[in-house]
């Protein structure tokens, strides 16, 4: 059977559990983000509130123009140059006998209808070795993601992730999806 | 853990194969069970003549197949496939990891004039009672 794994990488990764979040916020855990601008860092957050990846120097890739990005706070590079292991965002796919998978693809929405847009959040994705970042809302303007043609047990994928608010308070109407076919 | 989906086989051999059963179980490290079905077609120049899903609970979901014997005539005149696959469709959310949906999907292409579609067949594997058919122009 299939099964999804999804981490928030740093000097060790931090398991994204089965009702963990990923925060955004500014330079610190639960600091906020100013209107218009892109997240400092990148925790992930139990659903009680706690920094589950302290400890872990978690990694943050910030939006700064459409092909280029600030990996931990660096100063600009190109999108394209990014290394797997300063990807926030690590997903594996894994399955009990060796599959190829195909038609990947990783986007935002509302939290309850995949294509609408989240709601008071400009989100943006790419994976890894992308050109240029994806305005990834709802499952039309999806990420897509490479596929994997060699059969194989476990597949990684490499995302980078930047959110930036677009007006007060917490958002709550923002989920990030995954899709992949497997045969 | 198996699927509770799974797919029955037709070759123009003669020959019927089901998932997980015989030659094509599930065993982990091994190919899938389909890709091992997929390379014994290629070896032996075999094509698939009908392609089904079911349970092992009598549930069962069936395309257009190459049968040469029908029933009625209706099955006689239908467009015939050209081509049979298989997939399996897994989606989640990074904010409720119990939500993980899984569906297998048959599939039927065709040539209508000169046009290519696809025939889906999705089945959830949680909850057999949903399915859902597309169509899908290539």
């Amino acid at each position: 059977m299939a099964s999804f794994t999804w981490y928030l990488q740093g000097t060790s990764p931090t398991t994204i559990g089965a009702t963990d979040i990923l925060q955004f916020a500014k330079a610190t855990f639960d600091s906020p983000i100013t209107i218009t601008e892109y997240q400092d860092t990148t925790h992930v957050e139990s659903s009680t509130g706690v920094d589950l990846s302290t400890g872990n120097s978690p990694k943050n890739s910030k939006y700064l123009t459409s092909s280029t990005v600030s990996i931990d706070g660096g100063s600009s590079e190109a999108l394209s140059g990014v290394s797997t292991s300063n990807c926030p965002v690590k997903i594996n796919f894994s399955h009990g006998t060796s599959v190829i998978t195909y038609d990947a693809i990783f986007y935002s929405y509302d939290g309850t209808t995949t294509t609408v847009a989240p709601v008071g959040v400009t989100f943006q994705a790419a994976e890894q070795g992308d050109a240029s970042w994806t305005n990834a809302e709802g499952s039309t303007s999806a990420v897509t993601i490479a596929n994997h043609s060699t059969p194989a047990t476990s597949h990684d994928y490499f995302l980078l992730v930047s959110a930036s608010p677009e007006s007060v308070g917490e958002k709550t109407d923002f989920s990030v999806r995954i899709e992949l076919t497997y045969s | 853990m198996n699927y509770n989906v799974k797919w029955q086989v037709s070759l123009n051999n003669g020959e019927t194969f089901y998932e997980n059963k015989g030659f094509f179980l599930e065993i982990e490290n091994e190919l899938s069970p389909w890709n091992k079905l997929q390379n014994y077609i290629l070896q032996n120049n075999f094509y698939i003549t009908s392609l089904s899903l079911y349970t092992d609970t009598g549930q069962r979901w069936n395309l257009p197949s190459l049968s040469q014997n029908p029933k009625f005539k209706a099955f006689d005149l239908a467009i015939k496939p050209f081509k049979f696959s298989l997939e399996r469709k897994i989606g989640l959310d990074w904010d409720d990891k119990n939500k993980q949906d899984i569906y297998t999907c048959i599939i039927a292409w065709f040539n209508i004039g000169e046009e290519q579609y696809k025939l889906s067949t999705w089945v959830d594997e949680k909850n057999t009672n949903n399915c859902w058919s597309l169509i899908v122009k290539e």
